[in-house]
């Protein structure tokens, strides 16, 4: 399955949230919707699951205009909000039965979901008496009860912690198979690094990166290295001179010259007899591919 | 089909698991049962009563009037009537009441003039309206001799019955049904403004905890808002229904003891077709005014302001509610006649007309057409509000937002 969005745009009294956004969502895989606060990830969401209509711009799956409601969705909001005075169980049977799951079928997921995610002693508690974290924990079960096709969770993160996020992390790499859609979004980049497959960052309404994570990495650390010097005061880079270069750790993040080859960058180190510890292509963490397309240049982070 | 089972059965359960409900219920009920055991109740104590009240009265026309005469005269002739003086002068009589020796007291100035000296005076005073008629009575009496007039034959002339014999063309109640009706309106005055106000919170606090973008991305509005409507119309029937049950039951178990002229009252009854129109107008007008309270608990984001919300339409059942007890007095009134073709009040004022008059059958149905289009036209603006104000969240949505934006789509 393909979800292509098109030319999406949609603003609200006059300012324009979403500029002309462009997604291509695989299944079998999970993709990470990515951008700071504010840069239109929850409007696109929304969008996406029929909250509110685009000013302009399709969404399809398969190349047939996609309706949510035609589909199985999981979906977990931003604004997270579920019966206070309700008991859990009450409340994520009925959820499930309104997406169209029978009585035996939503009972048979909530009990299997209830004890993945840790929160299966709390079914018989209004939802109010618990904790934020188990809340939270109860709102994404809420997403995967009944098995959906596709599942849209807009900053699953939010509110829990690290042990949580695991969890969370492992359910999400779990629930993956071939006819399966999982959209995500977040702004906490060392979550996202270690599962997603595809990414798509937005900044102020418009998305300034789409693509598969690893291939974005190769292109961005293209023609860049990074290198450890032995016995070489940090200090004392002046052979690096005619080079841009950052200083990470022990590391150098050094930029090629324009048609400079790796073998030639070398050639001219040993040349200089200096000694080499470790030389390898660069490859930038998604934190600064995110720093990078989605700061401002001229903020200090 | 299915959905609207699932959201029905929801809200119906989690409204009958509400314990202030339930609570709420369980009094009315007790209070029901207390009520229509009075008689009985009033039993215990009747013998006692019974003989105070006796007593009292022979001590009241023992006691007789605090009376002063102003002249002998007037002394003379009133004595046989009133009795005789209980002080020698207003002055006297005005200080007794003064320090409260006597409540009250009457100066007899002339046939015609008294004074009336009391220390509180709150209501007419019955002891007063009685001592004024005998008073009158004796002036009367005296004119007419004095013009020479045989006074008994004045009275009896005065007095002479009239024979009827009426024809009635149209239709008779003879005030039957009244009793009903009046129950029946003010039945549907608590279900209205407690259970309409009961669909506004419960749509707004769906809003205000943000369950709703949960909701309406599962399911269809129409299903959530017509599930609501009809499991909070129910809860409200079924509580109206057990108190009237614990009512019903309080009487026959206490009915011995109910006066014969209580009991010729509840006899009152009501033809079939009545009945069933007074059922129709109710349903209608209840589903009415809970889309409409629905409307406007969707309009606001937050509970606290569901009452500012809600305001003008419990304003419009308020005179809605006025217009039925007019209606009762005055059923072929012209304007009663124009209500009961317009929605908000056509409820009540239609079968009151239906009851009382002969109204023609065009009417009736003209009436509940209007009505029936009135309620798919307010559950339609329920529905379109609710998932309207879905995009609008926190601000308070206006009317004017929404019928613009009625007009843009």
């Amino acid at each position: 399955m393909q979800l292509i969005v098109k030319d999406l745009n949609k603003s609200f009294n006059g300012i324009q949230v979403l500029k002309d956004i462009n997604l291509h969502v695989n299944s079998g895989q999970i993709y990470g919707y990515l951008g700071r606060n504010g840069a239109g990830k929850t409007t696109s969401m929304r969008i996406l699951m029929d909250v509110f209509e685009g000013d302009s711009g399709s969404i399809s799956l398969d190349g047939e205009k996609f309706r949510p409601a035609d589909h199985l969705i999981g979906y977990l909001p931003e604004e997270r909000g579920m019966y206070a005075k309700v008991k859990v169980k009450e409340q994520l049977l009925y959820f499930a039965e309104l997406r169209g799951a029978s009585r035996q079928q939503a009972e048979e997921s909530m009990d299997y979901w209830s004890k993945e995610f840790g929160i299966d002693q709390y079914l018989n508690q209004n939802l109010e008496t618990l904790s934020k974290g188990n809340q939270q924990k109860v709102q994404i079960t809420q997403a995967f009860i009944s098995e959906p096709d596709i599942l849209i969770l807009d900053e699953p993160f939010s509110g829990l912690d690290p042990v949580n996020s695991k969890i969370f992390q492992d359910a999400l790499l779990d629930y993956i198979r071939e006819d399966r859609i999982i959209i995500f979004s977040s702004h906490q980049m060392s979550y996202v690094e270690s599962f997603c497959d595809d990414i798509a960052i937005i900044k102020e309404g418009r998305i300034v990166l789409e693509g598969n994570l690893q291939a974005i990495k190769e292109e961005m650390g293209e023609d860049r290295l990074r290198i450890r010097f032995s016995e070489v005061d940090q200090q004392d880079l002046s052979f690096l001179r005619s080079y841009r270069y950052t200083v990470e750790g022990e590391d150098v993040i050094l930029n090629l010259l324009p048609n400079q080859k790796k073998k030639d960058f070398i050639r001219e180190i040993l040349d200089q007899d200096i000694e080499i510890n470790l030389f390898m292509d660069y490859l930038p963490s998604l934190q600064e591919i995110f720093i990078q397309k989605a700061g401002n240049q001229d903020e200090t982070i | 089909m299915k959905q609207f089972k699932t959201v029905f059965k929801f809200e119906l359960l989690g409204l009958l698991k509400n314990k202030s409900l339930l609570i709420t219920t369980g009094i009315m009920m007790v209070i029901a049962v207390v009520i229509t055991s009075i008689p009985t109740i009033m039993g215990f104590f009747g013998e006692d009563e019974e003989d105070f009240d006796r007593e009292e009265e022979t001590e009241q026309v023992e006691e007789g009037y605090t009376i002063v005469y102003a002249n002998d005269e007037l002394k003379e002739l009133l004595r046989g009537v009133f009795g005789e003086e209980s002080y020698e002068s207003a002055d006297e009589l005005r200080e007794a009441v003064k320090n409260e020796e006597v409540e009250t007291g009457f100066v007899i100035e002339d046939l015609n003039q008294y004074q009336y000296i009391a220390y509180d005076r709150s209501l007419d005073s019955y002891e007063q309206m009685e001592f004024e008629a005998q008073l009158e009575r004796i002036n009367e009496t005296t004119l007419f001799e004095q013009e020479g007039m045989d006074s008994e034959r004045i009275y009896e002339i005065l007095n002479t019955p009239i024979e009827v014999e009426e024809v009635v063309l149209g239709r008779d109640t003879g005030g039957s049904g009244t009793i009903i009706a009046f129950a029946i309106i003010f039945i549907m005055y608590m279900l209205i403004l407690l259970y309409g106000n009961n669909v506004a919170t419960s749509v707004a606090r769906e809003k205000d905890s943000r369950t709703m973008e949960l909701l309406i991305t599962s399911t269809k509005p129409k299903t959530l808002i017509l599930g609501k409507v009809a499991a909070v119309g129910l809860t409200g029937v079924l509580q109206i229904g057990a108190i009237i049950l614990a009512g019903v039951i309080g009487f026959f178990a206490n009915k011995g003891s109910y006066p014969e002229l209580l009991l010729e009252l509840m006899k009152d009854t009501m033809a079939l077709d009545t009945v069933a129109i007074y059922v129709l107008f109710s349903i209608l007008g209840y589903l009415l005014y809970l889309f409409i309270y629905a409307s406007l608990g969707s309009l606001v984001s937050k509970v606290e302001d569901v009452a500012k919300s809600t305001a003008p339409i419990t304003y419009l059942f308020i005179i809605a509610y006025f217009a039925a007890t007019m209606a009762m007095n005055m059923p072929d009134n012209s304007i009663i006649r124009v209500t009961s073709f317009i929605p908000f009040v056509s409820m009540f004022t239609m079968p009151i007309r239906y009851m009382m008059t002969t109204v023609p059958l065009v009417s009736v149905i003209a009436s509940i057409l209007i009505m029936v289009l009135t309620v798919i036209l307010f559950a339609g603006i329920s529905i379109y509000i609710y998932r309207f104000g879905s995009l609008n969240y926190g601000n308070r949505l206006t009317l004017k937002e929404v019928i613009k934006s009625i007009k843009r789509n």
